[in-house]
């Protein structure tokens, strides 16, 4: 009787077990045997061992791709803070609020590419916005895209724009806040910034959590943006050739597949050993309700 | 009972989607019987498209054996790449990125047209230099224009009016375009550029320009740091610094509206001078036909008075891939592409150098209206046996990135010209030998081509054998077994052994 329960279970999961083992877990498993060959695409793989990995370390354009999207890690605090900022504005009662927070939540929802199109224009050097309102400030012009030193951060300012979809969630998060925990704090002498602090960060940090380790696996693959508005590919001196834009290069440009998957496994394994860190450390900062 | 009742109408519902699904759907138009149909995917797009599909339209009302039928695959080249690692590619198909020739080409993905281009193609000597020469790798030729483009040097004669230049003189020496072009440059009080005097082309066309090399074919070597070589990409950063600077000159760039349109930077006055392709006076009557330009050949650098007439040919090439199951339909159409006729046809609609000296003085293309006269002095440039290319090698793709990366560190003094050529040169060489290491063994010789065009001696003559690959020499080695046996079977009989005769004397 058990085991018929347990075919019929498995007969109704099939179908998804199906799709996975052929379009996840196969492409996952060939793409790793991939990266251990020698593989031009229009060629049949050819078993290499480890040459792709020991040509990655010496190849300085890896470097430098980690490197560019490690600094993108810089927006991550930025944008959290930001977003909680934002969403702890949007929790008073003020006028106009459901304006005020649609207003916020709207450049979430343009699709990537027409942002990237959009800010291209606003980061013009010679026309764009982004230059005008330095100047009325009567501050100098930057370069944004076409230089080095401000292409990056750019980028960061631009993502920065779409911090609303951070803020929905948070603001959610909020309004779990219990209210007997501010009265306790504010009866025991705690003033606002003290009660921000100690009670409403502590209350919302699965949140944080949560927005966190998240955040940072879509920096590990930052590419749209980069591809859209890097022309050529990877930025002025290669400083916006990001990971995943340098994977991509080799998959499809270069026909060196092979390589690219083994660049797909390092930042694999470099996702893994993040979020393992920031799991390792949430025991110190992250409060369940259940009293943990 | 009644339950089946409310099921039933889901039942026709699903049936008929079903049967709409499944049924055999002809889109376009539907081949008569007793074609072979061929499927061919080009990359042309719009107006463009619809040139080439009355080119394919002409083909076959021209006979009454093959039936073309073209895709377009929206300039997406990995669409072809996808097609061929599946087993299902095409039977004819367009590269658009003439880059990708090379890769084709070393993993033997694209087949090789020597014997069929020998056996029944217009002799060599009747092709523009480098319509062949463009898809030759290791000595054999793979893939073939139907037109090619041919750059020539494009000036705003309204501009050069206002600047007090005499608008029928343009720069004949680099040194002149240099002057001229500093004169040209026009910048707001804030230092920000209103007008560049000449555009930057890419460095590949610059050092064809010094005479400069890229790739040794015979000893497999990357050329890059050549010193003609280096001679162009200082050239190019001084013009760039001195137009305005790197930074400058790029945030101008950036500013420059869609390249397709009225709103392009030499439509508006934005760049005075540019290199571009033999499609421009078409553009020009296109988007805006009321400035005055003039065209001629590209300037030469004056210590080099040799290389006066120099150009740069590109194109669009098609390949006819290994596991195409019509291959001889698919030469059939290309040979035909090749032949005076079908070449005026759709240049005159595609706006595209014909490939064949006979028709590059054709006066139905290069006389008449201002854009056909301007179109001729580009064939006439194209004919130039100066004309040179970008040949094909493997790593082209990351040739040009680098030769990019290159431009980019010399114009903002990262790097001195020689330093940044001579990175190219390793990075690209390393990666060429990896390849090379590799790839299918292809010939040992230089040139088998010049070799079939040669007088053979009695034991060299290549004997095109029905048994597979034994004796035809290596020239079908890769060919998928179904063609090749087809072709081997072609020249068994009599056109064929004829055909032979000629190759062998």
């Amino acid at each position: 009787m058990k085991s018929r329960r347990l075919i019929t279970g498995l007969l109704f999961v099939s179908p998804w077990i199906v799709g996975f083992l052929i379009f996840t877990f196969y492409p996952i498993a060939a793409s790793f045997y991939y990266s251990l060959c020698d593989y031009r695409v229009l060629s049949p793989p050819r078993f290499v061992g480890l040459a792709n990995y020991s040509m990655l370390a010496r190849d300085q354009y890896f470097w430098r791709s980690l490197l560019n999207t490690a600094f993108m890690f810089i927006e991550l605090p930025i944008a959290v803070a930001l977003g909680i900022g934002v969403a702890m504005l949007l929790n008073q009662a003020v006028k106009g609020l459901p304006f005020f927070r649609t207003v916020f939540y709207l450049p979430a929802i343009v699709p990537t590419v027409a942002v990237s199109m959009l800010w291209l224009w606003i980061f013009n050097p010679d026309l764009g916005l982004a230059n005008a309102g330095l100047e009325r400030l009567g501050l100098p012009r930057l370069g944004w895209l076409v230089d080095p030193t401000t292409s990056k951060p750019a980028f960061i300012l631009m993502d920065l724009w779409g911090v609303g979809g951070g803020m929905i969630i948070y603001l959610a998060a909020l309004q779990g806040v219990p209210q007997h925990l501010h009265e306790a704090a504010a009866l025991d002498g705690a003033g606002p910034l003290q009660r921000v602090r100690h009670v409403t960060l502590p209350a919302i940090s699965p949140v944080i959590f949560f927005m966190v380790v998240t955040g940072m696996i879509g920096l590990f693959q930052y590419f749209t943006q980069a591809w859209i508005m890097t022309n050529p590919r990877g930025g002025p001196e290669h400083s916006t050739l990001f990971y995943a834009l340098y994977l991509f290069q080799n998959a499809f440009e270069y026909f060196k597949m092979g390589y690219a998957c083994a660049m797909g496994w390092i930042l694999f394994v470099l996702s893994l050993i993040a979020t393992v860190l920031v799991f390792r450390t949430s025991a110190r900062w992250v409060y369940y309700e259940e009293g943990r | 009972m009644q339950r089946f009742v409310g099921i039933l109408p889901i039942m026709l519902g699903i049936a008929a989607f079903v049967a709409m699904a499944a049924w055999p759907v002809q889109l376009g138009p539907s081949p008569p019987p007793g074609r072979v149909v061929v499927r061919v995917w080009s990359g042309w797009t719009g107006h463009e498209k619809e040139a080439f599909e009355k080119a394919v339209a002409a083909f076959n009302r021209s006979q009454n054996r093959i039936f073309l039928v073209n895709t377009s695959t929206e300039e997406d080249d990995t669409k072809i790449f996808r097609a061929i690692t599946a087993g299902t590619p095409p039977d004819l198909f367009q590269v658009w990125s003439g880059e990708y020739v090379g890769a084709l080409a070393a993993n033997n993905a694209v087949m090789p047209f020597d014997p069929l281009l020998a056996r029944d193609g217009p002799p060599r000597k009747e092709f523009i230099q480098g319509s062949l020469g463009l898809g030759e790798y290791e000595g054999r030729h793979y893939s073939m224009p139907y037109l090619i483009d041919a750059y020539a040097l494009y000036w705003n004669k309204d501009v050069f009016r206002a600047a007090g230049f005499d608008p029928e003189k343009p720069p004949r020496t680099l040194e002149e375009l240099q002057r001229m072009a500093l004169r040209l440059v026009k910048k707001r009080p804030d230092g920000t550029l209103e007008r560049i005097g000449f555009e930057m082309p890419s460095l590949e066309i610059l050092i064809v320009l010094f005479g400069g090399k890229f790739y040794d074919p015979v000893a497999h070597r990357i050329l890059a740091d050549d010193p003609r070589n280096v001679e162009a990409l200082r050239w190019l950063a001084r013009m760039i610094d001195a137009q305005g600077g790197a930074v400058r000159v790029d945030s101008f760039t950036a500013g420059f509206g869609e390249y397709a349109s009225p709103n392009h930077q030499f439509f508006v006055g934005k760049a005075a001078m540019m290199l571009s392709g033999q499609w421009w006076p078409s553009y020009v009557e296109k988007f805006a036909p009321h400035i005055d330009y003039g065209v001629c050949p590209l300037p030469y650098p004056s210590e080099h008075p040799e290389l006066e007439g120099t150009t740069y040919i590109g194109g669009n090439f098609f390949c006819i891939p290994k596991e195409s199951r019509h291959p001889k339909e698919a030469w059939q159409f290309l040979r035909w592409t090749q032949t005076p006729r079908a070449q005026e046809l759709f240049s005159s609609v595609m706006h595209g150098v014909p490939n064949m000296l006979a028709v590059l003085g054709s006066p139905r293309l290069t006389t008449g209206s201002r854009h056909n006269r301007a179109f001729g002095v580009v064939c006439r440039i194209a004919a130039n046996p100066n004309a040179r290319w970008f040949p094909a090698t493997p790593v082209n793709n990351l040739y040009i990135s680098e030769l990019n990366t290159a431009v980019q560190l010399a114009a903002r003094n990262k790097k001195t010209p020689e330093q940044a050529l001579h990175d190219v040169r390793v990075r690209v060489q390393q990666e060429l030998d990896r390849v090379l290491m590799v790839a299918p063994r292809q010939s040992a010789h230089a040139s088998r081509f010049s070799r079939l065009e040669q007088p053979a001696r009695p034991h060299d003559r290549v004997t095109l054998s029905a048994s597979e690959g034994s004796h035809d020499g290596g020239i079908l080695r890769g060919v998928h077994p179904e063609p090749k046996r087809e072709i081997l079977r072609f020249a068994q009989n009599d056109r064929g052994r004829r055909a032979q005769k000629d190759i062998g004397e």
